[in-house]
């Protein structure tokens, strides 16, 4: 076994009195997908909100790729290496395929100070990525708003892998919540691309046969804990929702 | 070939010759529809008024007298660029001739005036992003209330009159000067929509602001700081409202208590209009420029027709109705054209695929 691109030990997040997150290990491997379960109020988004550098643990530590991960905001935590894609994928509908995917690390030239916008260049790039992910969304000045809810999707993690400094871990949150079944088929074969490519891929969904299905590893929360994180070969359908309903008293 | 390209393969050929030759026209009339009428307007109001519309003197009037509008309505289209709407650009160009030509008139160097007043504006917007992002207001009443003050602050610094003895000469120069037989209102104008037109298109800036139109939360998300972006659009705005003012000042050398207000609706119908334009269905600088030229070349062709003076009223109130509702269907329209578009592409893509197989 490779040595872990993400390590998380012991990590606590409480807002006022209540605690969201209690002292929760794990870890991903690169080009391995880590699947994230629970139910509503489990903790999920909070700890991946703290690697993705959304909120600072209270106690904890991460590391990256041997090296101390300790996020301030979500651009910090993207210059370390960790890429979150919401479930609201935070596209603005009004804007094209590229500016989307450029947004907020648009390619410029020119004087400091005046940051003339490479557009070519940008377009080129989008349409390079996408093409590395088997997708071929010809124009790429095509607004948002005229895609369907995977090529959403697809244009939400072309964003995420279309600078130099490349992600090595992606966390995505409940990625084929809002799609139907072939669109979904079409986003899971994109994750597993992404795996293959060598990425570490985190998946939060709670749709449990899907990710049993494509994730090599679990990682069960409930009550803010972790329950369980293991390979899911050793998981059926039944037991990880005891895992889910009931804890570790399952 | 994987699920992912059956769906989107295609060729741009394809896509060309299947989008319609009436979508085309539509969406050119969309796109270029305000400037022929603008051009149709002046055409037929010069026919009818042969010697009083279409003449040099006349359209030079229109041009320059226009000038301190269409900066306004630069002003209200900045922050409406990132969805904020901003109702003190009216009252904030009365502030500034009221406290330009008040600053001059008690001994203030003129330079010195026009960089107190322009302050001024970074003041105002910085209190317009601080009743909108710390106090929660939305921006509409924020920009309001902000406004209201400034319409008392200018009664307080006129003292309700109109300030016009010992307007230094040099004042009046700013505005009423040529270079190269080009009035100068004129040449500021244009480097300012210039510059405007530059950073909207060809830098972030434009594109971030769009971004927060579309989905602030989603451009946070993307790592803009949308505070510090909010910031800029209300200083903006706020600074672009006071070079009108002092534009105005100079021009009529002098400094009026109720003057602002008025401002308000014409700055918003031009944006509201310039948006079906250009970029339907999103507000944008050039689309704003023409809008209001738009508006003001069809008022003085009615006035020269004989028209009361009231018409400018209904006018700039027909244009706000027509330039929302003309934004709305061109947000509409290009929503269907963008999914028409989508489909296109992927029936591009079985075409394809069947050919290859």
């Amino acid at each position: 076994m490779t040595a872990p691109v993400l390590e998380v030990a012991g990590v606590s997040k409480s807002y006022g009195r209540v605690r969201a997150v209690t002292d929760v290990s794990f870890e991903v491997q690169p080009g391995e997908i880590l699947g994230v379960v629970g139910d509503n109020g489990a903790g999920k988004s909070t700890l991946m909100n703290m690697v993705s550098g959304a909120v600072a643990p209270d106690t904890g530590e991460m590391r990256i790729g041997g090296s101390a991960l300790s996020p301030h905001t979500i651009g910090h935590a993207r210059a370390q290496g960790v890429e979150m894609i919401y479930q609201d994928l935070g596209l603005s509908d009004n804007l094209s395929i590229v500016e989307n995917v450029f947004l907020g690390r648009e390619w410029t030239s020119g004087p400091r100070g005046v940051p003339v916008l490479r557009k070519r260049a940008m377009r080129s790039r989008t349409r390079e990525v996408l093409e590395s992910l088997g997708i071929d969304l010809h124009d790429m000045d095509v607004l948002v708003e005229g895609l369907s809810g995977g090529q959403r999707q697809m244009v939400a993690i072309a964003r995420a892998l279309v600078t130099a400094n490349t992600p090595r871990v992606m966390v995505m949150d409940e990625p084929t919540a809002a799609l139907g079944t072939t669109e979904s088929q079409g986003v899971n074969e994109l994750i597993v691309r992404l795996r293959d490519q060598g990425y570490a891929v985190i998946v939060i969904s709670h749709r449990i046969p899907e990710v049993l299905e494509l994730a090599d590893r679990l990682l069960v929360m409930k009550g803010g804990r972790r329950v369980f994180h293991g390979d899911t070969a050793t998981l059926d359908v039944e037991r990880c929702v005891q895992l889910i309903v009931q804890g570790d008293q399952a | 070939m994987t699920l992912l390209k059956e769906r989107a393969k295609v060729r741009q050929s394809a896509d060309r010759s299947a989008a319609g030759l009436g979508e085309r026209l539509v969406d050119g009339v969309g796109r270029f529809g305000l400037i022929g009428l603008l051009v149709l307007v002046i055409a037929l109001f010069s026919a009818l008024s042969p010697d009083t519309f279409f003449t040099t003197t006349n359209f030079r009037l229109i041009l320059v007298n226009q000038t301190v509008t269409v900066l306004v309505a630069l002003a209200a289209t900045i922050p409406l660029l990132a969805h904020y709407l901003d109702a003190s650009v009216g009252p904030m160009l009365g502030l500034a001739q009221g406290l330009c030509v008040w600053l001059v008139v008690n001994g203030t160097p003129i330079g010195i005036a026009v960089v107190l007043t322009l302050l001024a504006g970074v003041v105002v917007g910085l209190l317009n992003t601080l009743l909108v992002l710390k106090f929660g207001m939305t921006s509409i009443i924020a920009t309001l209330a902000s406004g209201s003050l400034l319409v008392g602050l200018l009664y307080a610094i006129t003292g309700g009159r109109v300030i016009f003895e010992n307007v230094p000469d040099g004042f009046t120069t700013i505005a009423r000067g040529d270079l190269f037989g080009i009035p100068l209102p004129l040449i500021y104008v244009t480097l300012i929509v210039l510059v405007l037109e530059f950073l909207v298109v060809w830098t972030p800036f434009g594109q971030r602001l769009y971004a927060m139109d579309g989905n602030l939360r989603g451009a946070a998300r993307a790592g803009i700081n949308v505070n510090s972006y909010a910031v800029r659009a209300f200083v903006g705005a706020a600074v672009l409202s006071s070079a009108a003012g002092i534009l105005l000042a100079s021009r009529i050398g002098s400094a009026q208590p109720t003057v602002g207000q008025q401002f308000l609706l014409p700055a918003f119908a031009a944006a509201f209009l310039g948006a079906a334009v250009l970029r339907p269905g999103r507000v944008n600088v050039l689309g704003t420029v023409i809008a209001a030229y738009f508006v003001s070349f069809t008022i003085a062709g009615l006035q020269h027709l004989g028209a009361p003076t009231w018409i400018e009223f209904i006018f700039n109130g027909l244009a706000v109705i027509a330039g929302v509702s003309l934004a709305a269907f061109a947000v509409k329209r290009r929503r269907q054209l963008a999914v028409r578009h989508v489909e296109r592409l992927e029936q591009g893509a079985g075409h394809t695929e069947g050919r290859a197989a």
